[in-house]
């Protein structure tokens, strides 16, 4: 973070202060999975567009009937590990718990695959 | 036939799918317009209503808002079938398409209002200059055009002898039996003046002909089990088309059909028969 104090530039009269901060805008800026309320201020349609010019062919949108989202989008990636099915119910039945219609949230999803293999020595 | 380009309004106000549904509200309030078409890439691809502006934030482009089944009708669709899908789909307006391009927009109340002028207030049917300028339409696309002039006998007596509202629940109950038993697209029933009615159809004089005296029949029947039984006069014109022609004068054709179908009716009258064919 960057902070630049600006008062000797001007000694009578109205004083300003200017803080800036730099940080790195995430590609994609939505992270994992993205869940979309009915009544948020960014519809499907737009997220759709923002994904095509940021992250094409990362995304996969899928629409939900019921419930405060309209929609959600899943990294392609995450449905290699786990199938879609599983990963929307989960993160349906969590996404219930904490938002509303008018929200957009977005979620890190970490999976971690424990593997045992016994083989014959 | 009235279609629906005589009532539209055109140009159509439109919006982009990717306005905000902020804007398409200033516009709504500018125009006092309930709904808007929307057009991406200057095709129409949705509507969107004042309802779904409130419904959805104001940051949203309209892809996000709108409705994307769209109902729409084209130029030619006559205001009656636009009426119909208005009812339907319970819907307020329908954007009007000439093939592929949006050319205006056709509300409930356009409708209403245009189809109220061809409308008789006491029979609900259409009115006699209405079916008159069907019948030229019907000449203009080389259809065969049958004309069926329907006259109530003794009519003055009956309102004379039981008085002219109960003269007028007779004319209502005659023009339901036109307006339920005339099949779609081919016989069009109009009240034509006073006692008397007309049809036109694209059937030929013959079958044009059973389905008049079918009518009759109809009519005798029901004024009799509601009172006072009416009997009814026809005469038939036209309907002996052989193949299209070209014709010179539509006007003149429709107004001598019906001149015709009059004549005859008077002459099923004075010899007491239901049908007369016009020679």
């Amino acid at each position: 973070m960057l902070s630049l104090k600006s008062g000797n530039l001007n000694d009578t009269g109205r004083k300003a202060q200017i803080s800036i901060i730099l940080s790195e805008f995430e590609i994609p800026p939505i992270q994992d999975v993205l869940l979309i309320g009915r009544r948020a201020p960014i519809g499907t349609k737009a997220v759709q567009r923002m994904i095509d010019v940021l992250s094409p062919e990362q995304y996969e949108i899928l629409n939900v009937n019921e419930g405060p989202f309209e929609s959600v989008v899943i990294r392609k990636s995450l449905s290699r590990l786990v199938t879609q099915e599983k990963l929307l119910s989960i993160i349906l039945e969590e996404g219930h718990k904490v938002a509303s219609e008018t929200a957009v949230l977005k979620a890190q999803i970490n999976i971690v695959l424990n593997i045992n293999v016994e083989v014959d020595l | 036939m009235l279609n629906v380009s005589e009532v539209m309004s055109s140009p159509a106000i439109t919006v982009e799918i990717l306005d905000s549904v902020s804007k398409v509200a200033t516009i709504m309030e500018k125009y006092e317009i309930g709904g808007l078409p929307v057009l991406d890439n200057g095709k129409l691809c949705g509507i969107i209503t004042s309802r779904d502006v409130r419904r959805a934030h104001p940051n949203r482009i309209v892809a996000d808002a709108m409705c994307k089944n769209v109902v729409y009708v084209y130029i030619n669709t006559p205001l009656w079938e636009a009426k119909s899908i208005l009812e339907e789909k319970k819907l307020e307006r329908l954007p009007v398409l000439d093939k592929c391009k949006l050319v205006g927009v056709v509300t409930k109340t356009d409708i209403l209002v245009e189809i109220g002028r061809h409308t008789d207030p006491l029979t609900g049917l259409r009115t006699g200059s209405y079916i008159r300028s069907l019948a030229e339409s019907i000449l203009t696309n080389k259809n065969q055009l049958t004309v069926i002039f329907f006259d109530l006998n003794g009519f003055g007596i009956i309102n004379k002898t039981y008085g002219h509202v109960y003269g007028d629940r007779c004319l209502k109950i005659v023009g339901h039996i036109f307006a339920e038993n005339t099949p779609d697209g081919l016989y069009f029933p109009g009240r034509y003046a006073g006692d008397e009615f007309i049809v036109v159809t694209t059937e030929k004089k013959d079958d044009a002909g059973l389905w008049a005296n079918e009518i009759i029949k109809k009519i005798a029947d029901t004024t009799k089990k509601n009172g006072v039984p009416v009997t009814v006069a026809a005469g038939v014109a036209g309907g002996c088309r052989e193949g299209a022609r070209t014709e010179p004068h539509l006007s003149a054709t429709v107004d001598d059909l019906i001149n015709l179908a009059s004549l005859a009716s008077t002459l099923s009258k004075q010899n007491c028969e239901p049908v007369t064919f016009s020679s």
